[in-house]
């Protein structure tokens, strides 16, 4: 098969390295060697799969396991999708040039609402019934984790289990099960997992009934079966020293999206932005050892060849170690011109000294994320950011080399008015202004500074305390854009948007229920696919297929939901109380803002209290 | 330390592009803990020229490349361990170390020997082969569309073309074509151009699916080939 695929596929298809899988490091295990074939399917293409860190830890935590091998499969780009069809070829996994359907477990990642369409795509190609109830015992089990796993309802007829919460352990428990009862002859699905359910953190949605009422609301989720719990709550790792982490990770021929060694300093995010769905899912925050991070450099380095080591988290700026952290790590390696960078900063942790270590050797972009123009806003959304913040470091960017600097805001947030997109705009200008004044005093040498701003549409997410608010409906995010296009006038301050239909539709999904289920798969059948890349999203073919499912795409964006309803993922507990959260929400309301337990007192959220787990800071609280 | 490397691109690598080449290159040296030199300034880039680009999809058996190293290393030493560090696709021929005076490969590769195999698509004799062969070589100006970012253009390919054989398998019905053609600043010829003249005067083959292969670059000095290496 691989022979005919590269002789007569790879040479007509964009970019034919996306479907190789000789990098090195790649892990490639006999099959008749492991008691268990699985495969890593990333709903999107090879460049974005390959940057993101889950797939990395997953694919070798497992294939450090000598019965089992984890492959990887990624949505072919739409070239590739034609040519499977053409030659009338199953989707196949890079390692082994396998088919789906020929695996014993298909494990998906669930990173972005709007991959789901490419999920239902990927198993169609890998000719792998769709549904799970039309898979028998002789198909593949189909599992999925990741941050879209916690509301995991609107995938609930395609998957068979869900992982929730960080796998490196689960995911091999998951594995142990299965393994053993396929080795026992006569595997039957509906035993396994009926063992499934029994494992902390997995969630089987057919073991589950949804009842509602006559108006659409959910009445009830209850367990169907005794085996299964009525609440399913997330797994996590309380000691990131402990945790795999893989430092012999591939590396890609071609070049990807994040392509540089990564290094992970931290877990969770306590600063309790509102709107953060990851600031709710990942707590509490846990952070590594700099013992334990200097060592897994040396060894990403030695085994990658990388020249760029990027220090990832939600926020790497809040690392109570960062600074020391890079200086060493600079000192040691800057001779050998490896660089550092710091994807995710805070305005209001990000120092001197650290604009001053980071731009050693080689200087990468500079972004921060305000996320609104007032302070009014920022404490609505406890994005806890002053504008004396932004302007400080503004200043430290400036002084220090950086012409450009990126700001990320959202629009369409909880109690926004047109005050609120002024202060955007005037944010932009102070930014410039500010470049402007210290390049003068420089002597007016270098480049001119230029401030880019990128601002999404809010899009309300289940866990957190905005999850009862709706979307702005269309119209007016569209208004919202539009004006605030207007109050931009210089041609060095670029203004991207997003595509509202898609903020939309994401939306929907986002908040939904598994009656979405029967319109994704209408919307699958209408051909819609990687919905995510602008090119490619079909807005009124969504609307269609969710309205020809009998469903009112509105009622699931715009529709303000109380306390007490029941949420479509209520049984899904991520520790964080649902108290909690209507409080945050009520506070926000009133323009209270939480501090971070991290530098104030805790905030009873739930997560240390209900959980087996602690706070976990290296430098001290 | 200044260092010439002639190496190959193999069936696996064919699909590597320039950049993804040159990133690869660098992984191994730092893998391999093989001390490179780097540019000073904003960016700094590891001190690593390359010949002539190879398009994306042609195997190469004569490619070359000069690097520049912080520190002395065994000429041997640097063999091994880029053997062991690099990934699959490229494979290391020799390595010799240079003059750091002697003029980049860039500046006098001028030549490129081709070799290009593939399926008859229908009848055809080694004796029509030969024939082809000399009447391409008897022509003074071959025009074919050349493809640039501006568009189709004519292109007069025959000045560029130095030798030519054609050779015909008639039992397995197959064809290698061999060539030597300008290649680098001078100007630059693409064999599946010459493929395209070829086809023009009646070989019958598929060009987009036969293999390329490029055998070697040289530097023609007064008609004489020689090797980068020498």
């Amino acid at each position: 098969m691989r022979k005919y695929i590269e002789e007569n596929i790879l040479p007509k298809v964009e970019k034919p390295l996306r479907y190789l899988g000789d990098e090195w490091n790649v892990v490639k295990k006999p099959w008749a060697d492991v008691r268990l074939r699985t495969v890593f399917a990333f709903p999107d293409i090879y460049e974005v799969g390959m940057s993101h860190l889950g797939l990395s830890i997953i694919y070798n935590v497992v294939n450090e396991e000598p019965d089992f091998l984890m492959e990887r499969v990624f949505a072919p780009w739409v070239d590739m999708e034609e040519q499977l069809k053409i030659h009338n070829l199953p989707l196949f996994s890079l390692e082994s040039y396998k088919p789906l359907y020929e695996f014993d477990v298909i494990g998906f990642t669930l990173q972005y609402e709007m991959s789901f369409s490419n999920i239902l795509n990927m198993l169609a190609l890998g000719k792998v019934p769709l549904k799970s109830e039309e898979r028998d015992d002789n198909h593949p089990l189909v599992i999925a984790g990741g941050p879209c796993a916690y509301n995991p309802e609107p995938l609930s007829d395609f998957i068979d289990a869900f992982i929730l919460g960080e796998g490196e352990e689960v995911t091999i428990e998951v594995f142990r099960v299965i393994a053993k009862n396929k080795e026992q002859g006569n595997f039957s699905r509906e035993k396994t997992l009926r063992e499934l359910a029994q494992i902390k953190g997995i969630y089987i949605p057919k073991f589950y009934d949804v009842e509602y009422f006559p108006d659409g609301k959910i009445k009830s989720i209850t367990p169907n079966v005794p085996y299964a719990s009525a609440k399913i709550s997330k797994r996590f790792m309380k000691n990131l020293d402990e945790a795999y982490f893989p430092t012999k990770p591939i590396v890609p021929y071609l070049e990807v999206v994040h392509d540089r060694a990564m290094l992970e300093v931290l877990r969770g995010c306590t600063r309790g932005c509102r709107f953060c769905q990851a600031g709710m899912l990942y707590r509490p925050v846990r952070e590594r050892s700099p013992e334990v991070l200097k060592e897994q450099a040396e060894e990403l380095l030695k085994n990658t060849g990388h020249n760029e080591l990027s220090l990832t988290s939600l926020s790497t700026s809040d690392y109570t170690c960062v600074e020391p952290l890079i200086k060493e790590l600079l000192d040691k390696y800057e001779n050998e011109g490896v660089g550092i960078s710091l994807p995710s900063l805070r305005v209001d942790s990000f120092s001197m000294g650290l604009a001053q270590q980071v731009q050693r050797v080689r200087k990468s972009s500079l972004t921060f994320a305000p996320e609104a123009g007032t302070q009014r806003l920022r404490d609505v959304i406890n994005k806890g950011v002053t504008e004396e913040n932004l302007m400080k470091v503004a200043r430290h960017a400036f002084e220090n080399g950086w012409s450009q600097i990126k700001l990320y805001f959202m629009i369409g947030l909880p109690t926004e008015t047109n005050e609120d997109l002024d202060g955007i705009a005037d944010l932009a200008y102070k930014v410039l202004n500010l470049g402007d004044e210290i390049r003068k005093d420089n002597g007016a040498r270098g480049p001119q500074p230029k401030v880019t701003i990128s601002v999404a549409g809010f899009v309300p997410k289940a866990h957190t305390p905005f999850q009862w608010e709706p979307q702005v409906n269309l119209e007016k995010l569209k208004e919202k854009q539009q004006y605030l296009g207007s109050k931009i006038r210089n041609r060095r301050i670029t203004y991207n948007y997003h595509e509202a239909k898609l903020s939309f539709v994401e939306a929907i999904f986002a908040k939904g229920d598994r009656r979405l289920g029967k319109a994704l798969y209408r919307a699958w059948e209408k051909g819609c696919k990687f919905d995510g890349w602008s090119q490619h999203f079909k807005y009124e073919t969504w609307l269609e297929a969710i309205r020809e499912t009998g469903l009112d795409p509105e009622w699931y964006a715009y529709r303000t939901l109380n306390y007490e309803d029941i949420l479509p993922w209520e049984h899904i507990d991520i520790g964080v109380k649902k108290q909690f959260l209507s409080k945050e929400h009520q506070k926000a309301l009133e323009i209270a803002t939480t501090g971070d337990c991290r530098f104030k007192h805790c905030t009873v959220c739930g997560i240390c209290q209900d959980f087996d787990v602690a706070l976990d800071l290296k430098g001290g609280k | 330390m200044h260092l010439r490397i002639k190496y190959g691109k193999t069936r696996e690598g064919k699909f590597l592009s320039h950049l993804d080449l040159m990133r690869a290159w660098e992984r191994a040296f730092r893998r391999g803990a093989i001390p490179l030199a780097f540019s000073q300034g904003f960016n700094p880039h590891p001190k690593i020229s390359f010949g002539s680009a190879l398009a994306v999809g042609v195997t190469s058996s004569g490619e070359y490349m000069d690097v520049e190293l912080k520190k002395f290393r065994e000429i041997k030493e640097i063999k091994a361990t880029l053997e062991n560090y690099l990934p699959l696709g490229l494979k290391i021929y020799d390595i010799v170390e240079i003059d750091p005076a002697t003029p980049s490969l860039m500046s006098k590769i001028n030549r490129a020997k081709y070799q290009v195999q593939g399926k008859l698509i229908e009848d055809f004799s080694a004796t029509q082969g030969e024939e082809i062969a000399h009447q391409l070589l008897a022509e003074e100006n071959i025009i074919v569309q050349s493809y640039s970012k501006k568009g189709f253009k004519d292109k007069n390919i025959r000045p560029g073309i130095f030798a030519l054989s054609i050779e015909v398998d008639e039992i397995n019905k197959s064809v290698l074509v061999e060539f030597i053609v300008q290649t680098g600043s001078q100007g630059n010829i693409r064999p599946e151009e010459v493929m395209q003249a070829l086809h023009g005067l009646g070989l019958p083959v598929s060009i987009d699916l036969m293999d390329f292969h490029r055998e070697g670059l040289y530097i023609d000095e007064a008609g004489h080939l020689f090797s980068p290496l020498s």
